[in-house]
């Protein structure tokens, strides 16, 4: 910092003088406890400003000096008299000024304590609802989940289900209902080349107490066991049989549970042939 | 103006004395300048008798805030002397509020104090007075409105139509100048 150049720009005098913002009188402060130069320069100052002032001096009138003690007795007397009275009033006494601000301050704790209590109260319903709707939220992001993972695995059955299907190779036989159940309906999927036999259910009744359905395949006239359709739906649709060779029909009857060696023709549900 | 011999002599201990409420020390700080006090106050309120109640004013202000004051803050006197001149501003503003005499303007004030500055520096220590008459009256209007009269710098650059910039700059040339017959009548 260039010193003399502060000097020169005369904020010295200016601050000796009282001239200065409060900013700038703590600039001169703190660059004076730093710069013993400038606080020589300042004490020079303020001697010049006081030697200036003293010039000026006149006689003050003779009764102000007893005034000025006078009133100084005053101040100080309460205190005095605190000392001589007994302790209890002395207690009193000094208990009444604090009264008036204890007051205030009382008030002013009980206004806090009521307003920040109702704060809370708020704050924590708040927090609770939000704390609700939060585990509420929690609970159906993870059912969303749940249905997107089961959707996924569905949608992934349904690829392969539609590859087997949309195959050239593949040939897509439909079984018509029967006199027993004309509604029903069942298709053969049957790929003559790796000889993979699907069978998806559109329509069939339950099967009656202690039966189950069985595929077969008619071939060269005979029909041929082509496996046992499940009791209960599976998530795929579409269900493998057994292999059978060349056929050109294929019928659903309704036989007991584990199957039949050969098909009871009045239990015939669907028949289609190729 | 102060004496020569003391117990007080060193104002370190006039300081720790005061500090102590050591009322001869008090008596001892009004004996030796009051009259300094009470001529720069009445050289703001232009009035005996409100220069009185103001030096009352002010000496009672000095017992009560006497731990407010350190070294830092320039000597006791230059410490005592602000506020003074704080406590005369203020009566003359606050006065001249009630009055409602703001119509009066601060041109109008300064030649009232200019017409009795005769009579209010009647008492002459050590020949300052007549040194001082040495200092060009530009300077002397200078300090006078800004230490006496409490000017701000926006006042000064009005009042003495010089810009805001070179206030600062025109008082530091008053007070090297008032240094140098200072100086002259040391020697």
């Amino acid at each position: 910092m260039n010193i003399e150049a502060y000097i020169e720009s005369g904020v010295l005098e200016s601050y000796a003088m009282g001239l200065c913002d409060e900013a700038e009188q703590m600039d001169v402060e703190r660059l004076c406890k730093i710069y013993p130069e400038l606080q020589v320069e300042l004490d020079r100052i303020q001697a010049d400003l006081a030697l200036y002032a003293q010039s000026h001096a006149k006689k003050a009138p003779g009764h102000i000096k007893q005034a000025i003690f006078d009133e100084i007795e005053s101040i100080e007397k309460p205190v005095a008299k605190i000392k001589i009275h007994s302790k209890n009033e002395v207690f009193q006494e000094e208990e009444k000024p604090s009264i008036f601000n204890n007051k205030w301050l009382i008030a002013a704790s009980v206004t806090m304590f009521v307003l920040s209590s109702i704060t809370n109260v708020i704050l924590y319903s708040k927090w609770k609802d939000a704390n609700q709707q939060m585990i509420a939220l929690n609970a159906e992001k993870s059912l969303l989940a749940e249905n997107t993972k089961h959707n996924q695995v569905k949608m992934d059955l349904m690829k392969n289900e539609m590859q087997i299907i949309s195959s050239p190779e593949v040939a897509k036989v439909m079984m018509k209902g029967m006199v027993k159940s004309p509604e029903s309906m069942a298709m053969v999927y049957w790929n003559k080349n790796t000889r993979e036999v699907f069978v998806e259910v559109k329509k069939l009744p339950p099967p009656a107490e202690g039966m189950q359905y069985q595929l077969w395949a008619i071939v060269d006239g005979k029909p041929m066991d082509a496996g046992m359709l499940p009791m209960e739906p599976t998530d795929s649709s579409l269900i493998k049989m057994k292999d059978f060779g060349e056929a050109q029909a294929f019928a659903i009857t309704q036989e007991k549970m584990g199957g039949s060696p050969s098909p009871t023709m009045t239990e015939m549900l669907v028949m289609g042939g190729i | 103006m102060v004496k020569s011999i003391s117990k007080y002599n060193d104002e370190q201990t006039l300081v720790l004395a005061l500090k102590a409420k050591d009322k001869h020390a008090f008596s001892y700080l009004y004996d030796n300048y009051s009259d300094a006090l009470f001529g720069v106050i009445n050289r703001i309120v232009l009035s005996d008798e409100i220069a009185g109640d103001v030096l009352q004013e002010v000496f009672v202000k000095i017992w009560k805030n006497i731990d407010n004051y350190s070294r830092e803050k320039g000597s006791i006197f230059t410490w005592m002397m602000n506020i003074s001149r704080n406590a005369a501003i203020d009566q003359i503003r606050s006065r001249q509020y009630q009055n409602e005499a703001q119509n009066q303007s601060i041109e109008d004030f300064v030649n009232d104090i200019d017409k009795t500055e005769q009579t209010t520096s009647q008492v002459d220590h050590i020949g300052l007075k007549e040194v001082l008459t040495k200092l060009k009256p530009e300077h002397k209007i200078l300090i006078d409105k800004v230490y006496f009269e409490g000017y701000t710098h926006e006042e000064i650059s009005q009042e003495l139509d010089m810009p805001l910039g070179t206030v600062k700059t025109r008082i530091r040339a008053a007070m090297q100048h008032l240094r140098q017959i200072l100086n002259v009548q040391k020697t």
